[in-house]
């Protein structure tokens, strides 16, 4: 019955676990909702949104069979964000997306996380070569895309903001021929 | 699980949602029909909402259904709960409203609420707006009582509560 159990795989890295999101991820995810740090992805956000977001994450997997993991970080089992691939209505194609929880930005972990997630897409789900939204004002995320190897592709609308950067990612062929 | 996948009717067929319910829904909560509800809303968070209702069945085992007669949903009806210390919330709602008035939201929500019953479920509450009078009619032959003491959700300020007969 998979309308109510989405097969949602396990990715591990070096210091994360990518999984599904379960009960015990339900604090940071909501501390997350409520800071300024969402603020780049439409908080912050009432106690209610937030457990919508959780609820459309589990959804999103559910209708897509693809979505978002969170991120739980090996060495302490905390919560440390989501990262994934979203697809939503208004979005152009699928896009991967990071959040990244206070506490555990500045290691690379996004980056990693990232990196896994990107790779899984394109070899497991058919996604490849796809793109990230990215607002130019949240420099941190700018510079991940670009570290990612992304390309500043278009400029777009999302979430009825104006002028969100359309980075593209590279295909594996193309990070094939890079390496 | 709580709930069964599908619930048939007389006349409709209570399934999982799928993808190509969404335009549906989208037209839906665009919309002027859901001034009630606290929308209109931008598609993006339509979105969202189309997705949460799709995932509340993998964390609580019951949910919302779309409401069908064999194709895309004109509808949803089911139970929602967000906070663990909320009480579950029995919801109906037409999109279309050229499905209106001939008892499909009622065909659908008793249904719902026999199934869950069935389930030995606690007592359900709903939460109608004071001017949503459809809805409030239907509160009458679904056999649902009004809780006079009950503070409207902030989410609903308008609202009036109800519970079900178990209650």
């Amino acid at each position: 019955m998979t309308a109510f159990a989405p097969d949602i795989p396990v990715i591990t890295t070096n210091r994360l676990i990518l999984r599904a999101p379960r009960e015990a991820d339900w604090d940071a995810m909501a501390a997350f909702g409520r800071s300024d740090r969402s603020k780049w992805v439409g908080g912050p956000m009432s106690v209610y949104q937030s457990w919508g977001a959780l609820l459309s994450m589990l959804g999103h997997w559910v209708l897509r069979g693809y979505g978002m993991w969170m991120l739980e970080h090996r060495e302490t089992g905390q919560t440390a964000g989501r990262v994934g691939m979203i697809f939503n209505a208004g979005w152009d194609e699928p896009e991967l997306g990071w959040h990244i929880y206070e506490g555990f930005e500045g290691q690379g972990l996004a980056f990693e996380a990232a990196q896994a997630a990107r790779d899984f897409a394109a070899r497991e789900q058919g996604l490849d070569g796809v793109i990230s939204y990215v607002n130019p004002a949240n420099t941190r995320s700018v510079r991940l895309a670009e570290r990612l190897g992304a390309v500043h592709e278009r400029d777009g609308t999302l979430m009825e903001v104006h002028e969100v950067r359309i980075y593209r990612h590279p295909t594996l062929a193309q990070q094939e021929r890079a390496a | 699980m709580k709930l069964p996948a599908i619930i048939t009717t007389r006349r409709l067929t209570l399934r999982p949602f799928e993808l190509r319910d969404l335009d549906g829904y989208v037209a839906y909560y665009t919309g002027p029909r859901t001034a009630g509800v606290g929308g209109p809303k931008p598609v993006y968070q339509v979105a969202e909402r189309f997705l949460a209702m799709a995932g509340q069945w993998v964390l609580r085992g019951f949910g919302r259904y779309a409401i069908t007669d064999g194709g895309a949903a004109f509808g949803h009806v089911g139970v929602m709960q967000v906070l663990d210390t909320d009480p579950p919330e029995m919801t109906w709602t037409l999109w279309d409203a050229s499905r209106e008035g001939q008892g499909y939201a009622t065909e659908a929500a008793r249904a719902v609420m026999d199934a869950w019953a069935q389930t030995g479920g606690v007592p359900l509450i709903a939460r109608i707006d004071r001017d949503n009078t459809a809805s409030l009619r239907m509160v009458e032959r679904l056999g649902l009582k009004e809780d006079i003491a009950a503070q409207a959700p902030e989410f609903l300020p308008n609202a009036r509560t109800f519970l079900s007969a178990r209650a």
